[in-house]
């Protein structure tokens, strides 16, 4: 198993779930393999680059919470089908980046809650579904308080009879003026695949810049003739925009050596 | 290098190219002028192998192969390169990657090894400096972001990696400012041999005061309607299509 | 510019309903509550023929067995269903000759809402069925159309005089069962308008039909039927204006539409029902089931403008059933005080290179919720299916709610489906600038509200158009300024 190798070679540290303060060593990047449930709570101020794998078929109900000014780089690995969810709970200015790769037909539910002000969350999601995978992805992302800010950026493709659906919400509760709050959904469709989009707003606040929006497209016949072209064959041309597609998801990744596995993880995953 | 005989070409039922017959041979440069509508990028797409388009004719052929059999890529991989008037954003794809699998692929239809990253790295810093191209734009995913000029010198630094036998620059000169304008020109003229070839499709004289062309044809309504030298540029620039259009009206 | 946030919001909110009068006019009951009797006896009243009657069974004993829906973004309290009167007319005197008959009372009533019924509108090109409380009592330029063999009267008299044509079309695009109020409207359906383009027809003029509630305590449930046979063409425009009521009013109507082969539809709506006071007291209930199924290389246009109503809860649809079948969906609402709207459409794309467009505006005022609610679909075989999707909304003031439901659900691989929705308000800075220009706070509320609504008032006919516009400003009107 890649994470296995990951953490044997030094890349990764592996941990339970819990806290995580100064206390802890955090020379290297934390990576907790296939929770079950429980909190992970990262201290004051604390920044921590942080793993979560999922490579069984357990069940997983995790919450993250981030105390004021902690600063979170999540990147959470999708490697079976499973059903997921994590709520993260946000303190004040706190930070939180996520990055997920889901490479096989999971459910997973994420749960964002902007519980004070000036924090900010960031997601970019890349979702490749084939053969009869069935992924879904939900993202509730819910502004209770002003001055948050959320950019969301959700990618699937879906081929082969794979269906890739994705849920959102933007909630904006009454109080939560100066929200500043995005969520895109694009999505490539193939072959018999599904997308199935729903990309909700819910406001009640009016002074927040609010915008969403989805896609379901094909790969761009211009770029493949481009390509071609320059003697790219039609077949290298459409991975090579589909490996770009969701490659500029892994780009997020702040672990370098798992960006590079997940982007060989990705390929494979498209060339099969 | 380059027959046609006869070309014709519609899209959707509507002819657009009617009857061309144009010949290139090794160490030539043309220039393909005209007004809007004429037909000029129509047969840069038709010489590429664009799909789009119905094609009819009773010679297409590049180097003594018929054309008509083979793909875009094909095409490209016997030295076929067209510089896009409208070069298309691959948003995730770096130019670094792109150029890579370009050549790569290329090198193989020809039987060579595929370049080392060394000898790659070495390559295109070589090349960028054929059009003053910033090094760092490599990383950059292609086209996304780039200005216009930046677009074109970007398609001249891809001629220039891939090393045509045949050039075919699709208003290369549109939407640039005079320093670009010398940059990109100068670029294909350095890129120019005697066993390559260039043809530009272009509707202002000041590019063919860098890329001297030894014919230069009229293209109107889907026909060459006129070929002469370099001296035609210059006096269709001071009067003009129409006393050409008139005369084939006649 | 603190003060300037609370003049838009009482701008907004002190404006009043401005067609909120009554008229007193005789009117004939059928006494409250809903049985198979009541069915009957409505019915029998419209001299129906027994198939009619059957299909009204049918649809209510099937609505016996469904349930209220709740999945809108809605507040509705409970309705008794059994403390409406489903019928009720003007009494007839007797068979009127000319206008110079018609009840001057309720001549002046339609007087009122400008409804152009006189003479001198066949100048304006505007035909007219009037629906007042639930039967119709006048129809104009019945004659000129029929020299087209274009049929436009009320339902029941289509049922009874083109029995054929209504038996093969009313039912199949909304059938019965289709949801809980389409079932209560095929059971209980009053009147509404019937409009039979024929081959290669173009309606030569604008067909429009107005509404009105008027009796208390009198739920209306319209039915319209539209159908434009192959290379037809027609623009129909409906509208409707209420007078002020305490009580809450339920509308349910069904608006279907069958757009044949090479035809063309345009359905526009100007909806002004009564909202409700200040306080939330009172209002319509405008629960409206309007789907348009269109055959090969057919066009289906819907554009809204809904202002009225305490509760606005539906979704005008085009089932894109013919191959290069076109559906599109312009919408205005405007919520202001406590109104609710839960409003769309759906796309269904079932055949191949069909084609949709949704431009949807939400307007959110006072303590108003407005939701867009919408669906694309794209069916297995529907090859080279297009939307275009564009949800905006704007809000006025803290304490409105605006809403994005939108649902994609793509099966073909060939299809290019988008969608965007942005949130917006009135900005200081752009008030500041039309205040220093000399515009009044209320006039530049208008004018901006007017601009970001232009590109669907646009779709409107032009007569229409204006009326939009009106009551647009009308719902901003106020003291200020």
């Amino acid at each position: 198993m890649a994470v296995r190798e990951l953490i044997a070679e030094g890349v990764l540290r592996e941990m339970k779930v819990g806290r995580i303060d100064d206390k802890c060593d955090l020379s290297l990047p934390l990576v907790v393999v296939n929770p079950r449930k429980g909190e992970i709570e990262v201290a004051t101020s604390q920044r921590v680059s942080l793993v979560v794998w999922h490579d069984d078929a357990k069940e997983c109900a995790l919450t993250l919470c981030l105390a004021p000014h902690a600063q979170v780089s999540l990147t959470e690995v999708y490697a079976s089908e499973k059903y997921v969810s994590l709520t993260i709970e946000q303190g004040e200015a706190s930070e939180c980046n996520v990055t997920t790769v889901m490479l096989r037909g999971a459910h997973a539910a994420y749960e964002t809650l902007l519980n004070a002000p000036h924090s900010s969350f960031v997601m970019n999601t890349a979702v490749v579904a084939g053969g009869f995978d069935h992924a879904v992805l939900s993202l509730v992302t819910r502004h209770n308080v002003a001055d948050c800010k959320s950019d969301s950026t959700i990618k699937s493709v879906a081929s082969g009879r794979a269906v890739a659906e994705f849920k959102g919400l933007v909630y904006v509760a009454q109080d939560a003026q100066r929200t500043d709050a995005k969520q895109l959904n694009r999505n490539i469709e193939l072959g018999a695949g599904r997308v199935v989009s729903e990309p909700q707003l819910e406001i009640y606040a009016d002074d927040v810049k609010c915008s969403h929006g989805s896609t379901v497209g094909q790969l761009d016949e211009q770029a493949i003739y481009y390509m071609r072209q320059r003697g790219i064959s039609e077949e290298s041309a459409e991975r090579l925009m589909l490996e770009g597609f969701v490659g500029d998801v892994v780009a997020k990744c702040d672990v370098e050596a798992l960006r590079n596995h997940l982007t060989e993880e990705l390929s494979k995953r498209l060339n099969g | 290098m380059l027959k046609i005989k006869n070309l014709h070409a519609s899209v959707d039922g509507k002819e657009i190219l009617r009857g061309i017959d144009f010949e290139v041979k090794a160490g030539e440069v043309h220039a393909i002028m005209g007004p809007n509508g004429s037909g000029k990028s129509t047969l840069a797409s038709v010489i590429a192998g664009s799909d789009k388009f119905t094609v009819e004719a009773d010679e297409l052929s590049f180097e003594g192969e018929d054309l008509r059999d083979m793909s875009i890529e094909e095409r490209a991989r016997k030295g076929l390169f067209l510089g896009f008037q409208y070069p298309v954003e691959i948003p995730g794809v770096t130019m670094a990657n792109f150029m890579k699998i370009a050549v790569n692929e290329q090198r193989k239809s020809r039987g060579e090894e595929p370049l080392t990253a060394a000898e790659f790295l070495k390559m295109m810093r070589e090349k960028a400096k054929v059009v003053e191209l910033d090094a760092k734009m490599t990383s950059r995913a292609v086209n996304v972001g780039f200005s216009g000029g930046e677009k074109k010198k970007n398609e001249i630094f891809q001629m220039a990696m891939l090393d045509p036998k045949l050039a075919i620059l699709d208003e290369t000169d549109s939407g640039l400012d005079i320093d670009a304008l010398r940059i990109v020109a100068t670029g294909v003229t350095k890129l120019h041999t005697p066993e390559n070839a260039t043809v530009v499709i272009t509707h202002y004289q000041r590019l063919l005061d860098y890329i001297v062309p030894d014919f230069v044809h009229v293209l109107y309504k889907g026909k060459i309607i006129y070929s002469g030298d370099k001296s035609l540029a210059l006096k269709l620039e001071k009067e003009g299509y129409d006393w050409l259009i008139n005369d084939y009206k006649e | 510019m603190r003060e300037e946030n609370i003049d838009i919001k009482t701008t907004i909110e002190e404006s009043d309903y401005k067609y909120g009068f009554t008229s007193d006019i005789e009117t004939e009951f059928i006494p409250k509550g809903l049985n198979e009797e009541v069915i009957r006896l409505i019915s029998a009243k419209k001299e129906e023929p027994e198939w009619m009657l059957e299909l009204r069974l049918k649809a209510y004993r099937h609505w016996l067995t469904m349930k209220h829906p709740t999945w809108g973004h809605l507040d509705i309290p409970e309705i008794d269903f059994n403390d409406i009167i489903y019928f009720a007319a003007p009494k007839k005197k007797k068979q009127l000759a000319s206008m110079d008959e018609v009840d001057p009372e309720l001549k002046a009533t339609f007087d009122k809402l400008g409804i152009p019924l006189d003479e001198q509108k066949v100048l304006a090109g505007v035909a007219v069925d009037a629906v007042f409380d639930s039967v119709s009592v006048k129809t104009t330029f019945q004659e000129a159309l029929a020299e087209k063999g274009i049929i436009f009267c009320p339902i029941s008299e289509a049922i009874r005089e083109y029995p054929e044509l209504v038996r093969k079309y009313l039912g199949s695009v909304v059938p019965y069962a289709d949801n809980f109020y389409a079932a209560l409207n095929t059971a209980v359906f009053s009147d509404g308008s019937f409009c039979y383009i024929p081959k290669g027809v173009r309606c030569p003029v604008e067909l429009s039909t107005y509404f009105r509630i008027n009796a208390q305590g009198t739920g209306q449930f319209e039915r319209t039927l539209i159908v434009a046979d192959e290379g037809a063409y027609v623009s129909y425009l409906e509208g409707c204006t209420a007078p002020q009521r305490d009580e809450n009013q339920l509308h349910a109507a069904v608006v279907e539409i069958v757009v044949e082969r090479d035809a063309e539809v345009k359905y526009s709506t100007v909806q002004n029902w009564y909202p409700g006071d200040k306080e939330g007291k009172g209002g319509i209930y405008n629960f409206v089931t309007k789907r348009g199924l269109c055959k090969e290389n057919a066009h289906l246009f819907w554009t809204q403008v809904e202002t009225g109503s305490a509760i606005t809860w539906k979704y005008p649809s085009c089932v894109l059933m013919g191959d290069n079948s076109v559906g599109e969906f312009y919408s205005v609402a405007m919520t202001n005080n406590f109104q609710q709207a839960d409003t769309g459409t759906k796309m269904i794309h079932i055949g191949r290179n069909t084609r949709s467009r949704i431009v949807s505006k939400g307007i959110s005022a006072g303590q108003s919720q407005n939701a867009y609610r919408g669906l694309v679909k794209v069916m297995p075989k529907a090859d080279n299916a297009r939307n275009y999707s564009q949800c905006d909304s704007l809000l006025i003031g803290d304490k409105c709610g605006a809403h994005t439901f939108p649902t994609v659900d793509c099966r073909n691989s060939s299809a290019q489906l988008e969608h965007e929705a942005t949130t917006s308000k009135i900005s200081e800075e752009q008030l500041f600038y039309c205040n220093q220009r000399g515009l009044s706070t209320e006039d530049a509320v208008g004018l901006i509200v007017g601009g970001y609504a232009r590109e669907v008032l646009a779709k409107l006919p032009m007569e229409f158009a204006v009326e939009a516009q009106k009551l647009l400003s009308i719902s901003l009107e106020g003291s200020v300024g």
